[in-house]
């Protein structure tokens, strides 16, 4: 837990009018799992995708206030660049309608890396990381649309690690997923916090409570309390946070 | 009071239904027309001296129409060389980069170009491509050139709509995953959202084609018409669909049967050509 992986300074996020992100001061330590909680709506999401610019895709969004990557301002960052090194996992997984193999070269094709040899040891390293090379060494052409949404998941997770990303940022990775599949995906994320800082958006207290060493909870764009994941789930300073994680609402 | 509403419901239902088969009637009935009027003379004179023959003399009997075939392959796929490339760029500029307003501009004017009436396309064509090609390349002007310039014009709104609906198909997911991995907008279109959508863009394509084949008049006054193989691509030349439309006004006997035969021809070629656009590769869509 050496520095900052990531840290927001003042950010606040407009969608058109509605003030979705208000004045959030953040903080990711590296080599540790972050979780973010907080009921539906309260901009967990959206925080998460300032750390990749994701929000860039959508019209309207207006931020201000800092961001910085490994302390190095984002706005200092190119965009492609900042993507590799901070990469996303989505809500449901997205696997492109190709091979598994053509899906887990891709973040190589596009960043023109290595030789015919390097992505096959690449596709290898990748898949072992996440458990999947014995299931799928021999069906890497095959479509990626047939597995299971577990395999699929940790498809993706795999072929954002082609590109060797520093931080991994999960946008509620196991919401399509059964709860055993949820379990062994959590035990993916601790295996690769050795290597990787991760962030990781769920609505699941429990998971956050089993899998992240920090946890931030959030309302109404607010971040109310962040702290070691033990100090939040067993002494939370703030009402609002016992009231929550209580399950007085949410 | 149940039972009555219960009773007009239902009227409404075989009304509509009615209706809807009426219209797969008439379709049977043309096919039903054409066949019985074209196949007496394929059964006559044989099915290889038709399609596979090259001389066109019906009042002397002789009904090869294979020059015919040839030329609208020739203009279909000459309209496709036009119109693939610049359809395609223009579905994928509606559906990846225009904005709103462009895209409520841009809309409204391809559907006009869809609707402008064939023989307008054909004036033009006199008026305008005609004349440049022979000023420009040579020969009468009336030529594969320029029928295929104005028919890849008269099948983009058909390629562009399908195209963008298929690009437009794409789950956004995957743009995003896409994204989310370092890849600029012009990657992630050309590596991941053109091959999601590619089948349907190859359906828009063969339906392209499917127009291009069938359209009759703005041809007939642009393609000069000459009843042989054109060895270049400003050599004259008559499609299917220009033969009938030039001779039925006189046709009699075998001749006019000559012509029907040609109508058969070409309502074959269109049922392949739909057959693949819409189950070879819809088919592939669902795997």
């Amino acid at each position: 837990m050496d520095g900052y992986a990531l840290r927001t300074e003042k950010l606040n996020l407009y969608y058109g009018t509605m003030h979705a992100l208000l004045s959030v001061n953040f903080k990711v330590f590296e080599n540790s799992i972050t979780s973010l909680i907080g009921p539906s709506g309260c901009g967990k999401s959206t925080l998460l995708r300032c750390f990749n610019r994701m929000n860039d895709l959508i019209d309207d969004v207006r931020m201000d206030g800092t961001i910085f990557v490994k302390e190095q301002d984002m706005e200092m960052l190119d965009i492609i660049e900042l993507r590799k090194r901070v990469g996303m996992v989505f809500q449901r997984p997205n696997p492109f309608p190709f091979s598994v193999y053509e899906n887990l070269i891709y973040g190589l094709k596009v960043h023109d890396i290595g030789s015919r040899k390097y992505k096959q040891e690449t596709v290898e390293r990748c898949l072992r990381a996440v458990g999947l090379w014995e299931d799928l060494k021999d069906k890497l052409s095959s479509p990626a649309l047939n597995l299971s949404e577990e395999t699929k998941q940790r498809l993706c997770i795999a072929r954002l690690l082609t590109v060797e990303p520093e931080i991994i940022l999960l946008d509620e990775p196991c919401s399509a997923l059964d709860p055993i599949a949820t379990l062994r995906v959590e035990e993916l994320m601790v295996e690769l916090k050795k290597n990787y800082t991760i962030l990781i958006v769920t609505h699941n207290m429990q998971q956050a409570a089993r899998v992240s060493d920090y946890t931030g909870f959030m309302l109404l764009g607010e971040l109310v309390e962040f702290g070691e994941t033990s100090q939040i789930f067993t002494s939370p300073k703030d009402k609002r946070t016992e009231d929550y994680i209580t399950g007085r609402f949410g | 009071m149940i039972k009555k509403s219960f009773t007009k419901e239902n009227f409404v239902k075989w009304v509509l239904t009615a209706f809807a088969l009426s219209s797969l009637l008439f379709l049977f009935l043309i096919f039903a027309f054409i066949l019985f009027e074209g196949l007496p003379l394929f059964l006559k004179i044989g099915l290889s001296k038709i399609i596979a023959g090259f001389k066109w003399a019906p009042t002397k009997g002789s009904f090869g129409i294979f020059p015919m075939i040839v030329s609208s392959f020739l203009v279909t796929f000459g309209a496709l060389i036009i119109g693939a490339p610049m359809g395609l760029s223009c579905a994928i500029y509606l559906s990846e980069y225009s904005g709103k307003r462009m895209k409520m501009f841009l809309k409204p004017a391809l559907e006009l170009l869809a609707g402008i009436p064939s023989v307008v396309y054909g004036f033009l064509g006199v008026i305008y491509i005609v004349p440049l090609v022979r000023n420009y390349l040579g020969g009468s002007g009336f030529s594969l050139l320029s029928t295929s310039i104005i028919l890849g014009v008269m099948i983009l709104p058909t390629i562009i709509s399908i195209s963008f609906d298929a690009l437009t198909s794409v789950p956004r997911t995957y743009r995003e995953g896409s994204f989310a991995m370092g890849a600029t907008k012009w990657q992630t279109i050309y590596r991941v959202v053109i091959p999601s959508a590619k089948s349907g863009i190859l359906a828009s394509f063969i339906l392209g084609m499917g127009r291009a084949i069938g359209e009759t008049m703005a041809v007939i006054m642009i393609a000069g018409n000459a009843l042989r193989i054109p060895v270049s691509i400003l050599d004259p030349l008559r499609t299917l669909t220009g033969n009938i439309a030039l001779e039925l006004a006189y046709a009699t006997g075998d001749h006019r049967l000559g012509l029907f035969s040609t109508g058969v021809v070409l309502l074959v070629i269109i049922m392949i050509l739909n057959y693949i656009a819409n189950f070879g590769i819809k088919r592939k869509v669902i795997k």
